[in-house]
């Protein structure tokens, strides 16, 4: 599913943010990356959805070379992708419900389908009461929960999630691992960089630890240990 | 593009010139003024050129001819002159009438008149219409060589000087024009920018979850149309109030001078005001978007 080789990514300003790394992670597992900040983390998974591109080497996302898309080819590379991003990204103008949905109108999903989604992944994450209410009218931890809904809502095959459970307190941040938990058993690849080594260890999945910008460990299963 | 996609991209415009209450007005308000100004002045050079084509037409050659000639010699002047390229009409005017016309102009002098017309000094002649102005000196000067014809008159002073004047005028009037046209193009399209500009950020978005560019500029574009389209009629409507006070205000006091008021043109200007806001609305958010659309 995730292929790297030898990958290098330097960013315009000449800092190295991954040096020479390579990782291959299967379809259908759980994989977290951990590591301390400005290791390298988020670096690493924007290559896996293609918001940037390596500087040398090379990464290959479901059988295709990120480097080698037409422009035209992104999107629906994109679609088959649900990204939690480090800073949510979500857009202000719409609502937590038209925040979530846009990902199905990109698709022409029928707009009843859509409302029966949305409201599914919105259950899921516990934020029901708040579809009309806009992203800044909500806590850090509400806003969390919608990137996660709208990363999900269309049962993507690949999650990838860049501190995902960062502003949630710990009984919140395990109902959220029990959803990612969740797709992976319905068969979505699940990726996600986290510092909350405590619930990382409690989950028991492979761990790469990412440590001035190289991997430093590769571990099968079990707890970490930093 | 699918029905429902743009029924989508409809709302999604709707939803947003709302959203973005301020931003919208600024751009609605920015097509209306600019096409105003552009509009009155139009008006204001299609009537310069009126009034200068008015002028123009009223230029006319006087030929007139010998003492004593019979009717064939008459007519072979007029073939002659008609044979001249630049040369539209010729009409005839007999002694008779034109002491007739001389004597309804000076009214006044009526005294004199019973002397004259005893024996009347005044020539036969044929007045000469052109079909282009700028050709009557060369005119003049064919006429004049025609076996005949014993002097001609076209006002030569006059004339030089109401050429250029006319040739000035509409000359500054289409610089001035085109100026203004680029002006507002200019004030539009970077108030459209303005606007894309202070959403890139969304557009990122839209782009990191999957949506195609055209999914993206769909909404952006029915935006442009909305605002092009909506300022563009208000500012038809301004231009015409205005032009219809500065009418009244010049026909109090000059009332003689002749203006534009047909239906055709003001058609003609409407029609065009109307879709130059609504294409550079619909353009100038297109091509805002190209710079944002590259995630
Ligand atoms: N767009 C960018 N331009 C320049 N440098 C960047 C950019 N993004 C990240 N970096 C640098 O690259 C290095 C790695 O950054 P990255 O965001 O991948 O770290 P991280 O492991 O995710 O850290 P954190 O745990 O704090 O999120 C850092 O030194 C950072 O300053
Ligand atoms: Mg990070």
């Amino acid at each position: 599913m995730i292929k790297m080789f030898n990958v290098t990514k330097r960013y315009e300003n000449g800092i190295i943010a991954l040096d020479n790394i390579s990782v291959s992670i299967d379809k259908e597992e759980f994989v977290f990356i951990v590591g301390p900040s400005g290791a390298g983390k988020s670096t690493l998974i924007k290559l896996i959805y293609r918001e940037i591109l390596p500087t040398m080497g090379q990464v290959i996302i479901n059988g295709r070379n990120i480097n080698r898309f037409k422009k035209k080819e992104i999107p629906y590379f994109r679609r088959n992708i649900g990204v939690i991003f480090q800073d949510f990204r979500l857009i202000e103008t719409k609502t937590v419900f038209e925040n979530i949905s846009f990902t199905l109108e990109v698709t022409e999903t029928p707009t009843k389908e859509i409302k029966r989604r949305v409201y599914n992944v919105l259950e899921m994450v516990g934020l029901t009461h708040k579809a009309d209410a806009l992203p800044l009218q909500l806590s850090g931890g509400e806003q969390q929960r919608t990137a996660i809904a709208r990363a999900i809502v269309n049962n993507p095959s690949l999650v990838v999630a860049d501190e995902p459970t960062g502003n949630l307190d710990p009984k919140t941040s395990r109902q959220i691992m029990d959803i990612f938990k969740e797709i992976n058993m319905r068969g979505a690849t699940v990726v996600i960089a986290s510092h909350a080594l405590d619930i990382i260890n409690e989950m028991n999945k492979r761990t790469i630890v990412v440590e001035n910008h190289r991997i430093k460990k590769d571990i099968k299963k079990g707890a970490v240990c930093i | 593009m699918k029905m429902h996609s743009l029924r989508y991209a409809l709302k999604q415009a709707l939803k947003n010139i709302k959203r973005n209450g301020l931003m919208s007005l600024i751009s609605v308000s920015t097509v209306t003024i600019t096409l105003s100004i552009l509009g009155i002045l139009i008006l204001l050079v299609s009537n310069l050129n009126f009034f200068a084509t008015n002028l123009e037409q009223k230029l006319e050659i006087s030929a007139f001819l010998a003492e004593g000639l019979s009717q064939s010699q008459q007519n072979q002047i007029e073939d002659q002159l008609l044979a001249f390229d630049n040369i539209q009409e010729v009409t005839f005017v007999s002694k008779e009438e034109a002491l007739k016309n001389l004597e309804e102009s000076m009214v006044d002098k009526k005294d004199l008149f019973d002397t004259i017309r005893e024996d009347n000094p005044l020539p036969d002649s044929f007045e000469v219409h052109v079909n282009e102005v700028e050709g009557i000196p060369a005119t003049a000067n064919y006429i004049k060589d025609i076996e005949g014809v014993q002097e001609v008159y076209y006002g030569q002073d006059i004339v030089e000087q109401l050429l250029t004047l006319t040739k000035t005028l509409r000359k500054a009037g289409t610089v001035f024009m085109g100026l203004l046209l680029l002006a507002t193009m200019f004030l539009i399209s970077n108030t459209i920018k303005l606007t894309v500009f202070a959403r890139r950020k969304e557009i990122e978005i839209m782009k990191l979850v999957g949506a195609t560019n055209w999914f993206i500029r769909w909404p952006f574009m029915l935006e442009g149309i909305f605002i092009g389209s909506f300022g563009s009629l208000i500012s038809i409507f301004i231009i015409f109030q205005i032009y219809r006070l500065i009418l009244v205000k010049i026909y109090q006091s000059i009332p003689f001078i002749p203006f534009l008021t047909n239906n055709h043109l003001m058609l003609t200007i409407s029609i065009s005001i109307f879709f130059f806001g609504l294409t550079i609305g619909t353009l100038g958010s297109g091509f805002s978007l190209r710079k944002f659309l590259d995630v």
